[in-house]
């Protein structure tokens, strides 16, 4: 019986080795880096549209499709992903279990002068006359916690260190596990919505999404009052937007770029601003037959300055410049602010190009011999607030703190030992440092250097090191 | 570039030419002098940088990070800054400047592909949060760089043919550079502060993300790059310290690692699409040159 488990007890602890060792944890390292390498330089399909993707996998031919049958265009997702990641909580889980019992025994200072081991470092200086309390004084002024027994000397410092690489793998392992379930669960609610200046409240109310996610029903909806939205101008440009709201709660406030607004778990954000002319089609007697508001960006992208004004025949080409100047026949815009508003404009109506010039506010252009007319009576300021659920972040950030921490102990002060033989004309010192093992030794030279210094015995010039 | 800056920028190529030149000439014709003069004259280059900084701060108004042209100009005077303290840490590690003039040179050449028109500060980087992030992407980067650095005075000082010298017979300043297993203690030293910094910039990325994109992690080009390239030194620690490897392979990786991770800061506008282009918000506005 006996017999029987020991080759499965041996079997087991060797599995346990090996699932916690620093090998497993190089491979996954690799492995992670390879799979975040492939997520950048293969096309993502949480990057591209389902359209553009499958032209890619085409176009790449066979390898395309083994990449996709791989799950490398979607590798954030894929199997590969994971696995590495569920190795990696195995491997720090394990690996950190188990060197609990050690990395606390290494934290204590110990009652008794240690045995030297196999790699620590040996000098001897030559001193008459030392005691080991005086070696013990001058180790503690080098920050060394010092004990003197008998003609023995021994010294530790940094003796946390140790539990440094410990705290930096739990901060890993928990953001690992924090992410990870973030990651798994349903996406949190998302929005965007433009807000133009002047624009009434309760924004929203209306439960707006963007266009990829799925409206939640139980979503409490954030009743706050958008009162005014701000383009900040100054002499060298635009810096920045702000949206004053009123919070549910009746207060005032001013969300700007940097500076979200936050209520419970939800978080609005300006994310973008510019301005927003409005178009209107009215008819001979003034009627309006069509209208609606565009948002222009402030450095309009291309294909950014069209709008269409009904069907795909019917299309306007606006170009914004909120401070017109033509200089040499070119279009600029001196400053940001609404000084000189022009729009450069191509209306086309009914698949022919009827007008192309610069309109001001409330210029019209007549579509049809004088029935029906186009212009852009007027000019507003927009911001783009995007709502956002917040979902552990705070977690997040313990973690990142922890892993900070963790790095902190286990390299600001690095685990050094020293053991000093009083001899009646010479010091021996053995000592072992953690880490950077040649840099101890220099160390090891200066303080045995210092030591000789200490109390020169008289006639013997100081002694070496 | 305004006038001032223009001289200074080019003085400050030319000068680390010079140095660069008498580093390696020193090197390859056992000539210490020179390499004393190389350090002489990468110092002035950098006060020299420094100038070309200051003009541009002075012109715009704000720190230089508002555009990938200020942040290459700044981050290669930090990578010259590192080496030189190094330096003057360590007397025996000029010939480290074989390594950091023709990096720095490199650099300020990518800088001057970018673009070096001037940018106002975008709103969205008028941030606490994006200084604190900052300064350890320099910090991360500095350090990653004399560690590159060291890597290669390594695989100099330990050739083969070396072995059995002592370093008085070896010829020339590589002889006077420190012992090849203190080479790699002080490699592993300078990648170890980098990685500290790296976990430090991607925390604080991750705080200002929050207030700026509502997210502390968005899978963006950039971030992701220099995930990989945090997981890569993280490797590159865990190779020494789990798998105890040690010399020429690990300043190998300790040289690869650095270009992944220049690409990681600056290479991903390749790659399209990433909010780190400072764009996203469409909050720039382009004022136009004022000579060049
Ligand atoms: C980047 C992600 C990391 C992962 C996935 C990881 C994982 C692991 C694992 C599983 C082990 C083996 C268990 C053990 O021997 O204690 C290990 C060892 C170790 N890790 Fe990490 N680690 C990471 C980062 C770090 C960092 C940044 C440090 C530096 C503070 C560090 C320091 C150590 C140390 C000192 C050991 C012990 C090596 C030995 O003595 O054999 N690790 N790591």
């Amino acid at each position: 019986m006996t017999r029987d488990k020991q080759p499965s007890r041996g079997r087991l602890r060797r599995l346990l080795d090996f699932l916690g060792s620093g090998r497993l944890a190089v491979m996954l390292l690799l492995a992670a880096s390879c799979i975040l390498y492939l997520y950048l330089v293969i096309p993502q399909a949480e990057r591209l549209a389902e359209r553009e993707l499958l032209g890619w996998v085409e176009r790449q031919g066979a390898a395309g499709r083994t990449f996709q049958a791989l799950g490398f265009t979607d590798v954030l997702h894929s199997w590969l992903f994971w696995g590495v990641y569920g190795l990696l909580l195995v491997n720090l889980s394990v690996c950190m279990t188990r060197r609990l019992a050690v990395v606390a025994r290494l934290c204590r200072f110990p009652e008794r002068p240690p045995d030297p081991g196999a790699n620590w470092i040996r000098r001897e200086v030559s001193v008459v006359g030392m005691t080991p309390d005086q070696v013990a004084r001058k180790l503690r002024s080098d920050g060394y916690r010092a004990l003197a027994a008998d003609r023995v000397v021994y010294a530790l410092r940094g003796r946390f260190a140790s539990i440094g690489h410990w705290v930096f793998h739990a901060g890993l392992l928990a953001i690992l596990i924090v992410a990870g379930s973030l990651a798994a669960a349903p996406p949190p609610f998302g929005g965007s919505v433009g807000v133009g200046e002047g624009e009434p409240f309760d924004l929203f109310t209306a439960r707006f999404v963007s266009s990829n996610q799925e409206v939640d029903p139980e979503f409490p909806p954030l009743r706050f009052r958008v009162d005014r939205v701000g383009i900040r101008v100054e002499p060298e440009g635009v810096k920045g937007s702000e949206v004053g709201v009123t919070s549910p709660e009746g207060d005032q406030a001013t969300i700007a770029v940097n500076q979200p607004y936050r209520s419970g778990l939800f978080q609005v954000l300006v994310h973008g601003f510019g301005f927003m002319p409005g178009w209107v089609v009215v008819n001979s007697r003034g009627h309006p037959l069509r209208s609606a508001w565009l948002k222009l960006l402030p450095y309009p992208l291309q294909g950014q300055d069209s709008f269409s004004l009904g069907s795909e025949d019917d299309t306007a080409f606006v170009r914004f410049y909120p401070d017109h100047q033509l200089e040499n026949g070119v279009d600029r815009t001196i400053s940001q602010e609404l000084r000189n508003p022009r729009f450069r404009t191509r209306v086309v109506w009914r698949g022919e190009e009827i007008y192309a010039g610069l309109l001001s506010p409330g210029e019209r252009v007549p579509l049809e011999a004088g029935k029906d007319f186009f212009f852009l009576p007027e000019v507003r300021k927009y911001a783009l607030l995007d709502i956002v659920e917040e979902r552990g972040q705070g977690p997040v950030f313990a973690c990142f703190g922890l892993m900070i921490a963790g790095l902190l102990l286990r390299y600001g002060r690095i685990r050094k030992e020293i053991l000093v033989r009083v001899g009646d004309d010479s010091l021996q010192l053995v000592g072992h440092g953690e880490i950077f093992e040649h840099l101890f030794a220099e160390d090891l030279d200066r303080l045995a250097g210092e030591l000789a210094e200490v109390s020169p015995a008289p006639g013997d010039g100081g002694g070496n090191a | 570039m305004n006038p001032v800056e223009y001289a200074t920028f080019w003085a400050t190529v030319f000068v680390y030419m010079a140095g660069g030149a008498l580093a390696v000439t020193g090197l390859v014709f056992h000539r210490e002098r020179f390499i004393d003069f190389a350090v002489a004259t990468c110092g002035v280059g950098l006060l020299i940088h420094l100038v070309a900084i200051g003009a541009r701060i002075a012109h715009t108004g704000h720190i230089p990070v508002a555009s990938r042209y200020e942040n290459i100009l700044t981050g290669a005077a930090v990578v010259m800054l590192f080496n030189l303290l190094a330096i003057l840490a360590r007397r025996n590690l000029k010939p480290l400047l074989i390594f950091a003039a023709p990096f720095t040179l490199l650099m300020l050449g990518y800088a001057l592909l970018n673009q070096p028109r001037f940018t106002t500060m975008s709103p969205v980087l008028d941030n606490l949060w994006m200084f604190v992030h900052v300064f350890f992407a320099w910090l991360a980067y500095g350090s990653y760089s004399v560690a590159a650095a060291v890597g290669l005075l390594y695989l100099l000082r330990a050739r083969r043919r070396f072995e059995s010298m002592s370093p008085a017979e070896i010829p020339g300043v590589i002889g006077r550079v420190p012992a090849p297993p203190l080479l790699d203690d002080l490699m592993y030293r300078f990648v170890v502060f980098g990685f500290v910094a790296h976990v430090m910039m991607i925390s604080s990325g991750a705080i200002w993300a929050r207030d700026l994109w509502g997210n502390y992690w968005s899978w963006d080009p950039v971030e992701t790059w220099s995930l990989l390239s945090g997981l890569l030194y993280g490797l590159w620690i865990h190779l020494r310290l789990a798998l105890r490897w040690r010399g020429a392979r690990m300043a190998w990786l300790a040289i690869g690692t650095l270009v992944t991770v220049l690409f990681a800061f600056w290479g991903t506008s390749m790659l399209g699409g990433t909010s780190h282009s400072l764009d996203d918000l469409s909050l720039k506005t382009p004022v136009e040159e004022s000579g060049n």
